[in-house]
């Protein structure tokens, strides 16, 4: 793997999905569609949010984006070419920091470049550079356990960080956070995007996360999940920060009127197919 | 932000710089360490106790068959340490090698075929099918059930013996390899391939790891089942052993000799535990 991202390939799409469709194949049950029909481009240096209800496919979209799991038909591309697996050039977050419990935190943040055989001197100063980079550099000797929930979710950052990503995908990274700690948080990825100007695909139910984070926020819906409309944030980076302006109140409630049209939308579908999608999550969805 | 077990490290690291006046950090790490202290005494208490009723009873039976005092336990431990018991067989030290042997040799042996078949259950659903009704129906079985047919099989040589320890050992560890690694949390498998781990990588640095703790665990019990089996055995088929010298003893009313045996196996079974406790701890945290 290259120590630096290559800089072909920039200025154009990062990723870029044509007609993706997910179908799940279960034991007894009829075939569980989660994503159907998906097309849509994340530009190089892009932060995308994408929302809607609980079982719209975000999750597994989000997941083939990672190279964990395959599209049923379709294609995702990646810099131009198409993804067969996943890739360090792809890092993702999960719902749960998944730190490994038996590696110290730097340990964690190391695993990436162990597991592909690097270790350069460079490696280990930039491991120390991003623990300092999160806060968490007086706890890279200390074991996941006795750190607190934001603490934990930092070393997830700087684990994925580690590898330089082009692209960051975030599968409601935040959702478990008290509301100060997932302030905090936000602010520590707009603060990464920034300085390592990397494309970040963020999966929220959030309408002010979205409306906060995402230059675009696509607004999926569900039984399939598809997209339902893209919305391209009028308000600049900066001014977004200012979330109680007049502007992002009436973004807010802009995309809060469009999620519940979603909402009612997708309850007003025949019983039979809600019950092909019973619950809040999709079965099996996140194992490739 | 800081739990409380961060706290103390807190604390700890803080140690070498030796303040004049304790600070609320060394304050706080204190009272875990005094009321640790305090488990330690009434752990102590406990044995001591269970000591005392155990001698006042034996002055108050005062017939040594039925219940020797402690110390002609420990006089008739030391004295047949070095002299052979019966007289024509070996001393305290040799049969308890014998029996450490046979218990290490069918633990291991059992272990690495334990682990061997959980591991190829938990990644080939059709040997999972073939095989876990067997180990169901065979993991209620007590291991003593099959004395007698591996006397019949193997005779009553060492083999019998360490066969034994493998039937109780192997379900144990096959069940608990199978569940270590099947509630291996998918987010870690999914984390290290995001990562960049290859699928050898990843299967022996994030999916095995895990699972080692659950595993070791397992060992744990089984060697306990292991311990069961091997006194039983050697009180049945054997002329040699713990288990055999504890039987020996008791038909001839050397009580002494029969609690000199007891505490040798609990002697034993507490050193092996506590190396396999080491080795967990050894392994770092867990969760």
């Amino acid at each position: 793997m290259p120590a630096t991202r290559p800089d072909e390939g920039s200025g154009g799409h990062d990723l870029h999905m044509e007609h993706v469709t997910k179908v799940f194949v279960r034991r007894g049950r009829r075939p569980l569609t989660a994503v159907s029909n998906v097309s849509l481009s994340i530009g190089d240096g892009e932060f995308v949010c994408l929302i809607g209800p609980s079982g719209c496919g975000k999750s597994t979209l989000l997941s083939m984006m990672a190279g964990l799991a395959e599209p049923t038909s379709g294609a995702i591309r990646f810099r131009g070419e198409a993804i067969t697996g996943t890739d360090p050039q792809r890092g993702m977050l999960f719902q749960s920091p998944a730190l490994f419990p038996w590696l110290t935190v730097h340990d964690n943040v190391m695993f990436g470049p162990r597991a592909q055989g690097r270790r350069d001197p460079a490696v280990t100063g930039l491991a120390r550079d991003l623990l300092v980079k999160v806060g968490l550099a007086d706890f890279k000797d200390a074991y996941p356990k006795e750190l607190s929930g934001g603490m934990k979710h930092r070393a997830a950052f700087a684990r994925a960080l580690i590898n330089q990503p082009a692209v960051l995908l975030l599968d409601e990274p935040f959702a478990a956070l008290d509301a100060i700690t997932r302030q905090s948080m936000q602010q520590l990825l707009l603060d990464i995007w920034s300085e390592y100007s990397m494309s970040i695909v963020f999966v929220t139910h959030d309408v002010s996360e979205a409306t906060l984070l995402g230059d675009r926020v696509v607004l999926m819906s569900s039984r399939p999940g598809q997209i339902h409309s893209v919305l391209d944030n009028p308000i600049g980076r900066a001014a977004r920060r200012d979330i109680d302006s007049a502007e992002m109140s009436a973004l807010r409630r802009k995309l809060r009127t469009e999620l519940a049209e979603v909402m009612t939308a997708s309850a007003q579908q025949p019983a039979a197919s809600a019950a092909a999608a019973p619950g809040t999550t999709v079965p099996g969805g996140r194992n490739a | 932000m800081l739990n409380d077990s961060m706290r103390g490290r807190t604390g700890s690291a803080a140690r070498p710089i030796e303040p004049l006046a304790p600070t609320a950090l060394e304050l706080e790490e204190w009272v875990p360490s005094q009321r640790q202290g305090s488990r330690l005494l009434r752990r102590g208490l406990g044995l001591l106790a269970a000591a005392a009723i155990w001698e006042i009873a034996s002055v108050i039976i005062s017939d040594p068959v039925i219940l020797p005092s402690i110390q002609t336990t420990v006089s008739t431990l030391v004295h047949y340490m070095s002299t052979p018991y019966p007289s024509e067989g070996s001393t305290l030290w040799s049969h308890a090698l014998v029996s450490l042997g046979r218990i290490l040799t069918g633990f291991v042996l059992g272990t690495v075929a334990g682990v061997a078949i959980g591991a190829a259950m938990a990644s080939v659903r059709i040997i999972k099918d073939l095989i876990d009704p067997i180990i169901e129906i065979t993991r209620p079985l007590p291991p003593l059930a099959f004395i007698p047919l591996f006397i019949v099989w193997f005779g009553i040589g060492e083999s019998s013996k360490i066969l034994l320890i493998m039937t109780g050992v192997i379900p144990i560890m096959a069940i608990a390899t199978v569940s270590a690694l099947d509630t291996v949390p998918t987010e870690f498998i999914e984390a290290g391939r995001v990562l960049g781990a290859g699928r050898a990588y990843n299967l022996m640095h994030v999916r095995v790891r895990a699972a080692l703790p659950g595993i070791v665990t397992g060992m744990r019990i089984a060697m306990g089942v292991s311990w069961t089996s091997i006194v039983a055995v050697e009180m049945i088929a054997a002329t040699s052993g713990v288990g055999y010298v504890i039987l020996q003893a008791g038909s001839y009313l050397v009580t002494s000799l029969v609690f000199s045996g007891i505490i040798i196996i609990s002697f034993l079974g507490l050193v092996l535990d506590s190396l396999l406790r080491l080795l967990l701890r050894f392994l770092g945290p867990a969760a």
